[in-house]
């Protein structure tokens, strides 16, 4: 992958594709399992294949949850994510007849949608700062 | 049309359980499904990252419009 288009923009566009999918509604959620599934299984893969300590997966675990830009990734994540589930509910309701999708619905859609998209901006910014700063410890803890 | 922060939040520990949960089915169960190759991969695009520089930035775009630019295969269509 182009590692020279790497910058905060590259990884925003990046993140940016993954909750634009997120946030429609029916695939939304299931687009949501489905990276949730590739981002945990392949980092506890990654591990048991590179360090093989279980010590090093709660490390990983850490970093990818608890420092400041995972925090605000996973966070724009579920506000895309919410808006995309309140939406397939109603539009399931509508398809039984018990309701009906109203432009607010969509208003909100769009609302939660851009809250995660400055959230996932500043994400990558902060991401981007992360590597920079932290890059010689990444190339030792990678090998 | 009210924002729902419950509902995010309870998203948000829903994910960071979703990613516990996964990484050690990883940890444990992945290596029987997934070959040293593909992590080895993955690997090299982590170090290609991590030692990205203005000097390999300048050497590629130098490559790519000296020498891709002028061959007959890569170079840009200027109709």
């Amino acid at each position: 992958m182009g590692t020279v288009n790497l910058g905060p923009n590259f990884i925003f566009l990046h993140n940016l594709v993954i909750d634009t999918l997120m946030a429609i509604p029916i695939i939304g959620p299931l687009v949501f399992v489905l990276a949730l599934v590739m981002t945990g299984f392949i980092l506890g893969v990654y591990v048991a294949f590179t360090i093989n300590s279980p010590i090093a997966l709660v490390l990983a675990l850490v970093v990818t949850m608890f420092f400041p830009h995972g925090i605000i990734e996973l966070m724009a994540y579920a506000f895309s994510t919410t808006g995309s589930l309140t939406l397939t509910s109603k539009v399931v309701k509508s398809i039984r007849g018990a309701g009906s999708v109203t432009r607010n619905d969509f208003i909100m859609l769009l609302t939660y949608y851009a809250i995660s998209v400055l959230l996932l901006y500043v994400a990558a910014n902060v991401e981007y700062l992360e590597i920079v700063k932290l890059s010689s410890v990444i190339r030792g803890l990678v090998g | 049309m009210v924002i729902n922060i419950k509902r995010v939040v309870l998203l948000y520990i829903i994910e960071l359980l979703m990613l516990v949960v996964l990484s050690i089915i990883g940890f444990y169960v992945g290596p029987l499904f997934i070959s040293q190759t593909a992590i080895n991969e993955l690997r090299s695009e982590l170090m290609g990252t991590v030692n990205l520089g203005p000097n390999f930035i300048f050497l590629h775009s130098a490559f790519h419009n000296r020498v891709l630019c002028r061959s007959p295969v890569h170079k840009p269509n200027r109709n």
